[in-house]
């Protein structure tokens, strides 16, 4: 189950429920905070209509539809971007972030909004098999400008790197409008803007109340984090447990190395591509890390911690009761299906 | 003594030998027992000549591994906090 916020919602908070998940804004200045949830819930729905795979009026919809791979097809200028920022991802990322991945998350059960998933938990029951398909990858696409060019049969999620772009925006927004500074949390994807608190902008990071938390601070030039998990957004399919990164190399969810990964980056977009990224690689993934100079925090299947670049030695967290919140599947949903 | 026995010897020789050199960039071991939010932990701390770090938390199964290039802008955590950041 993806994160349900359950931080106390002060006067400069606001806190609503969207795309299965929590979205969280704290700004600086209490008077501004309405405002600031309209232009949020605003722009969140303009992101949704845009690019959300589980709509079948969005325009990425109409896109694929249109596709033939022979002519390009003039996208929106907000799609423009929401597909630059996923192939500038992929490429990035070697492909381990690639958005050409909805047909694999649809052949594991993940066709429809997660809350819906969850819903009937234990009774997804769709065979996962390995085809010998030619795969499409983000090097099939070409984008430019606003002309996307793109084989027919191509679906596309984009929602990493979309949540996590939103994200920024968002808290940009915020910041120059109303000239305060600004933290937007889309399911625990964080960005921020303009002037920190006094201490930093502080941020929980644990993936659920029985799972490592540490406690850091964000000011300065990191602006961004991130946290991918293998234990957030799982699902059962038959008698086995799938979540939803996927190994692009095999369609398949990366193999669980990491419980968490969480990734501190100049902006949201990078830390949440970093932090998935790590997932896909792996064991791999603290040797890639290392060189990507970044502030990161991964727990392994044991739950045992390893921090990288300068992430704050973590000291014990306990967990006010009223900070937990729980983002796992019901353990009794757990044993029914198995 | 045999080719077999040749490389076995010359595989522990170098065995060996790389396990003294880890003993000898272990610049300190240090143990720490730290007192966090209540809670009685102990972490224990190891640096070598490299630089890297990396600490054991007999609770938490922690580890750090700060590398070369620590960043600035994130620091230790104080206060309440404004918002989680878990898997989403």
């Amino acid at each position: 189950m993806p994160l349900l916020e359950t931080l106390p919602v002060r006067d400069t908070v606001r806190q609503w429920p969207v795309w299965s998940t929590t979205a969280r804004v704290v700004v600086t200045d209490a008077a501004v905070a309405d405002e600031a949830e309209e232009i949020v819930r605003e722009q969140l729905n303009e992101v949704d209509e845009a690019c959300s795979r589980f709509r079948d009026d969005s325009e990425i919809a109409r896109i694929q539809h249109l596709s033939t791979g022979h002519r390009p097809v003039t996208v929106s200028p907000l799609l423009a971007v929401l597909l630059g920022v996923a192939l500038d991802a992929a490429r990035n990322t070697d492909g381990d972030v690639d958005p050409t991945l909805a047909d694999d998350l649809a052949a594991l059960g993940y066709t429809e909004d997660y809350s819906l998933i969850q819903a009937r938990a234990g009774r997804l029951n769709i065979p996962i098999t390995l085809s010998r398909r030619v795969r499409h990858s983000w090097k099939d696409l070409d984008l430019t400008g606003r002309r996307l060019r793109m084989p027919a049969g191509v679906r596309l999620d984009l929602g990493a790197t979309a949540k996590a772009w939103a994200a920024d925006r968002a808290a940009r927004s915020l910041a120059d409008r109303f000239g305060v500074g600004a933290l937007v949390s889309l399911g625990g994807d964080i960005a921020t803007a303009g002037p920190a608190p006094q201490d930093g902008w502080q941020v929980l990071v644990q993936d659920g109340v029985n799972e490592p938390a540490a406690r850091v601070g964000l000011d300065g030039g990191t602006a961004g984090l991130a946290t991918s998990s293998t234990v957030s957004r799982n699902w059962r399919n038959g008698t086995r447990a799938v979540h939803h990164i996927l190994n692009p190399a095999s369609g398949l969810p990366a193999e669980p190395v990491w419980r968490t990964v969480s990734v501190a980056a100049g902006t949201c977009l990078e830390a949440n591509t970093l932090s998935t990224a790590a997932i896909v690689r792996g064991e791999d993934a603290l040797h890639w890390l290392r060189g990507q100079s970044h502030p990161a925090r991964l727990v392994a299947a044991d739950g045992s911690v390893t921090t990288l670049n300068g992430w704050p030695t973590e000291d014990v967290v306990r967990i006010d009761a009223e900070q937990v919140h729980e983002i796992h599947l019901p353990h009794e949903h757990l044993t029914s299906a198995a | 003594m045999n080719a077999r026995d040749t490389a076995r010897r010359t595989t522990a020789a170098v065995t060996s030998g790389l396990a003294v050199a880890a003993l000898a960039t272990t610049a300190t071991v240090a143990l720490v027992v730290a007192r966090a939010d209540g809670a009685d932990a102990t972490t224990t701390t190891t640096t070598t000549s490299s630089g890297d770090s990396s600490s054991t938390d007999t609770n938490d199964q922690s580890q750090s591994d700060t590398g070369s290039s620590g960043s600035s802008g994130i620091s230790p955590g104080s206060g309440s906090a404004d918002a989680t950041s878990g898997g989403s």
